[in-house]
């Protein structure tokens, strides 16, 4: 499981990085786009990785068993914060001259 | 605290008013300049007579105490004869340069610059603390990088003043290095600390550095030639530097250090060295010059080679030496600037062979030059005179050899001050052209006259039984025995020095003639021609560099910065850790291992993709397998969120890249395509790294436990959201705020924009949307009310409220008006923002901190702030989202 992920994760950060290094602006902000899925991703794994264990507490349930909410909620702001930033950054493209 | 160390701010003060009242100054010049004169004068007799002439006086004040910065200032006999001698010789200065520049129109400038310079000089001295005499140092350098430049509209002089500075300045580096080392070493920063410690060993490097920086400012050899390339300075400035500042702050450090650092093997030696190599390069410079004022700087030269030599020594006779000669210096060096500022003044020129028998015409400038120079070669019984002696005196103490070398230094040094008066004396005055119109200002007689009758005060000061420079002595730690008289037998300094004057004498009779052709050999070594060789090989290297990393391409710049965060992460790789990765497979299910691949396969379509459609299908692919990833990863709000941030994203891509098209490929692909592997191979690397890695994590444990009891809700990552971390997300949503007024502020208001048509082929669109809505309203509801205790919450919420929009502005446009959904946009922003602020500062309401949830119970049911935070999340992100829906739509449409 942890290969598959992390050769995933380094799979999008290439393809971050391919687009980026394309030249063109459009590319630039796609590879951005693919860039921020991995560090989403890069920080959700870096709590562990747990399946069937979401981090929501019931009566007499093991706290250790749960997944760590810690990264959850970064990446939850760092979706709704990358959203902004792209929204903007499209704006921006729109308006720079060609 | 003693009244004296508020002298430091007198110079300060009159730079102030100078640049506060520029016109007074240039309207009354001369009454200025008396004015600051009398000031100056003033100051230096009220420190003569509160010499300490035993110890030392001390202030310190706390400035950062955990660096050892402390605003610290000490006054013994040495620094106190120092300051009188600044302030002094400022006095004379402000009162020449007052009346030389009375007509300029930059003379309130010169007088800013003189009078900060001044205080930075004084600072030196005064300074007890090593990083505050670095301060003043480094603010002398910067001020006579001015003050040389002062006549900044000619190129030669900016480039002089330039090298000054880039050679001061480098010496600056090398002392705080110095006295970093030093601190860190012996643990004291205070220089009085360190004298009276006497430390047993030293740190080589701090000893060199010290020296260099020393060097440097003082213009010894080899950073010499700075010195009378500063020449280009106007006058007055040329004098001060010359004589009792600048140049004289080099070599107060070395002497001030002597007694500690000279215990050092390399100091005595390398000092000694270049001293005496610094006095024959000025020697062999000086013998090819012809301008007065650049036979003057050689001269200076020449001297700050034997103080160098002096404080390289640090016996307590060179001690001795060193403050007489530094003192008879300063009084001959001054007036004989100024009164070559006078010549130039009267006959226009600086030129030697032009000049002769000039000093016959202006007999008061002639008589401070021949009291100068007669100083200078030392002629009994004037200050100079006893500077050499003592000189020459400590030197054969140390060792024979050394004072006949110093003593044959002496006679090139004495045939250039012979060179200097012999034609000024000269009866033969046909060359000379007088501007008889040109009368000399009283002022800049005055203040050529004044350090020369000082000099004359001297020696009667001397007579009497003061004994202040045996003080000045005993304070820089020459011993209680030193003590100076004029005459002390015939001793070998008395006949090495008596015969020093007659060979330079005959030296200079004898080549006077040819006048270009003095110095029998041409001087090789153009230290000129090397400096200025390093900085254009700096300046290409530095192109070069530029050059290869800037190629004017952003993609470039992007490489270069991927490549060194790359090489970076590359060093925090650890092989070994890899025996330790759980690479099992147990318990994957089919689900999982089926994701993957498809992440992987649509990953490399999003970044091949060339057409709009292609790169938007294989974009919402990629979010949602990670969306599903999310999932299985036990993370369902994340799945919740990513899931509509990728709708709206493609919403807003499919408007922005609508017109625009994906431009053609530029770069090698085979290049990108390498390099975007490596980066794929690496940050796989360093995850497996990572997941190899065990740690606590304390704040997760905290949050898991504390969540029900504390906070009342059981969906911990919007507990963390709304109330442990509720100051983060309150920061988030102004930031989402700002960018769409960001937006607003791009594209335009768009207030007067009228309704787009109604799309014709939509009527399935439109039911179904309605239909749609009538469901999504108690979802949003249903969603945003759960989201404490199960996955959902204002983000989620308030993103499926826009997707929905989202979709009624594709169905129907009657609805979603442009003007309706800018009003509606700010207004959920605004009021989104205000009611969240509410809900953090109602606990203030009740004496309890910010942030503070507060809660009302109903048997099972808990209703507190953290939910009506969670509404202004909402609200804002509703709001950010349908200003940027209305944007890009717009966009699309029109």
């Amino acid at each position: 499981m942890e290969l598959l992920i992390a050769l995933t994760i380094g799979t999008l950060v290439a393809g971050g990085i391919y687009r980026m290094l394309g030249g063109c602006r459009v590319d630039m902000i796609i590879g951005l786009i693919l860039l921020s899925q991995a560090a989403n991703l890069i920080i959700l794994a870096s709590g562990g990785l747990k399946h069937n264990a979401a981090a929501l507490i019931e009566d007499d349930v093991d706290l250790s068993t749960l997944a760590d909410p810690l990264p959850q909620a970064l990446v939850l702001t760092a979706i709704v914060i990358g959203f902004g930033i792209l929204a903007f950054l499209l704006t921006l493209l729109i308006r720079s001259p060609k | 605290m003693d009244i004296h160390f508020l002298l430091l701010a007198l110079p300060l003060l009159t730079a102030l008013a100078a640049g506060l009242f520029p016109r007074v100054i240039r309207r009354f010049p001369h009454q200025i300049g008396g004015g600051i004169a009398l000031l100056f004068t003033l100051a230096a007799v009220s420190l003569f007579g509160a010499i300490p002439m035993e110890g030392e006086l001390l202030w310190s004040q706390q400035w950062v105490p955990a660096l050892g910065v402390d605003f610290s200032f000490r006054l013994t006999a040495f620094t106190a004869w120092f300051a009188i001698l600044i302030c002094f010789l400022g006095a004379c200065i402000h009162l020449y340069a007052c009346a030389y520049f009375a007509k300029n129109e930059r003379l309130p400038a010169l007088l800013a610059l003189l009078g900060c310079f001044t205080t930075a000089m004084l600072g030196v001295i005064w300074s007890d603390n090593f990083y505050l005499l670095f301060l003043f140092w480094e603010g002398t350098s910067l001020i006579s990088f001015l003050l040389v430049g002062f006549h900044h509209e000619k190129g030669h002089c900016r480039d002089n003043a330039s090298q000054a500075l880039l050679i001061t300045m480098a010496g600056g580096a090398a002392l705080l290095a110095g006295f970093v080392i030093l601190h860190q070493t012996l643990g004291t920063s205070s220089i009085s600390a360190l004298l009276s410690d006497s430390p047993a060993s030293l740190n080589s490097a701090a000893v060199i550095l010290i020296m260099i920086a020393a060097m440097t400012k003082s213009a010894q050899w080899p950073f010499h030639f700075w010195l009378p390339n500063a020449m280009v300075g106007p006058t007055p400035v040329s004098a001060y530097l010359h004589s009792a500042t600048m140049v004289k702050a080099g070599v107060f450090l070395m002497a001030t250090l002597a007694p500690v650092l000279s215990a050092h093997p390399c100091w005595t030696p390398l000092l000694t060295g270049a001293g005496l190599l610094t006095v024959i390069s000025a020697i062999l410079r000086g013998g090819r010059a012809t301008d007065l004022k650049a036979l003057l700087a050689c001269t200076t030269l020449a001297a700050l080679g034997f103080l160098s030599i002096l404080a390289g020594l640090g016996t307590p006779a060179a001690l001795l030496a060193f403050v007489i000669f530094l003192t008879a210096h300063a009084l001959y060096k001054a007036p004989l600037f100024l009164a070559a500022g006078n010549l130039e003044k009267r006959f226009g020129t600086r030129e030697l062979p032009k000049l002769r028998g000039a000093a016959r015409h202006l007999p008061l400038t002639g008589f401070v030059v021949v009291v100068s120079i007669l100083s200078l070669i030392g002629i009994a019984p004037l200050p100079g005179f006893l500077g050499k002696e003592y000189l020459l005196k400590a030197a054969w103490a140390f060792s024979p050899a050394l004072a006949i070398s110093v003593a044959l230094a002496a006679v090139g040094v004495l045939a250039l001050g012979f060179r200097i008066i012999l034609p000024l004396l000269s009866k033969n005055t046909e060359e000379l052209e007088t501007q008889a119109e040109i009368q000399l200002p009283l002022g800049m007689s005055i203040a050529t006259l004044l350090p020369a009758l000082a000099a004359l005060l001297l020696v009667v000061l001397l007579a009497l039984p003061l004994d202040f420079l045996g003080a000045a002595a005993r304070a820089l730690g020459a011993g209680e025995a030193v003590s100076y008289q004029f005459w002390h037998g015939w001793t070998p300094a008395l006949i090495l020095g008596l015969s020093a004057i007659a060979l330079a004498y005959l030296l200079a009779k004898l080549l006077m003639k040819p006048w270009k052709a003095w110095t029998p050999f041409s001087f090789r070594l153009n230290f000129d021609a090397y400096f200025d060789a390093l900085i254009s090989g700096l300046r290409r290297l530095a192109n070069l560099i530029a050059g290869w990393l800037e190629q004017g391409k952003i993609v470039s710049h992007l490489a270069v910065i991927l490549a060194s965060i790359g090489l970076l992460s590359c060093l925090s790789l650890d092989l070994h850790l890899w025996e330790k990765l759980p690479l099992t497979w147990s318990g994957e299910s089919a689900i999982f291992i089926g994701l993957t691949p498809l992440l992987i396969v649509s990953t490399i379509f999003a970044a091949r993709a060339q057409k709009t459609v292609s790169l938007l299908v294989s974009l919402g692919f990629v979010g949602l397998i990670i969306a599903l990833l999310f999932l299985w990863f036990s993370a369902p709000d994340l799945a919740l969120t990513q899931l509509m941030a990728e709708t709206l994203i493609l919403f807003l891509l499919a408007g922005a890249l609508a017109k625009s098209k994906l431009s053609e490929v530029s770069e090698p692909k085979l290049f990108r395509g390498i390099f975007a592997s490596l980066a794929g191979l690496l940050v796989t690397a360093l995850i497996l790294k990572s997941m190899t890695l065990e740690w606590d994590h304390p704040v997760s444990d905290f949050y898991l436990r504390e969540s029900k009891p504390a906070a009342f809700g059981a969906n911990v990552v919007n507990v963390i959201l709304v109330d442990f971390r509720a100051l983060d997300t309150f920061g988030e949503i102004i930031v989402l705020a700002i960018a769409a007024m960001g937006a607003n502020a791009a594209l335009g208001a768009a207030r007067n924009r009228a309704p787009l048509p109604e799309p014709e082929h939509s009527s399935l669109l439109r039911t179904g949307a309605r239909l749609l809505s009538y469901f999504l309203l108690p979802t949003i509801i249903w969603f945003f009310w759960r989201g404490h205790n199960a996955p959902g919450g204002g983000f989620i919420a308030a993103l499926l409220a826009a997707a929905g929009i989202g979709m009624g502005l594709l169905a129907s446009r009657n609805k979603f008006t442009p003007p309706f959904m800018r009003r509606t946009a700010l207004r959920l922003i605004v009021s989104g923002l205000a009611v969240s602020l509410l809900a953090t500062i109602l606990p203030l309401l009740v004496s309890r901190p910010f942030f503070t949830g507060l809660w009302l119970h109903f048997d099972s049911l808990h209703l507190g702030t953290p939910l009506i935070f969670d509404l202004g999340v909402f609200l804002t992100v509703l709001g950010f989202c349908m200003n940027y829906l209305r944007h890009f739509h717009q966009r699309t449409l029109a």
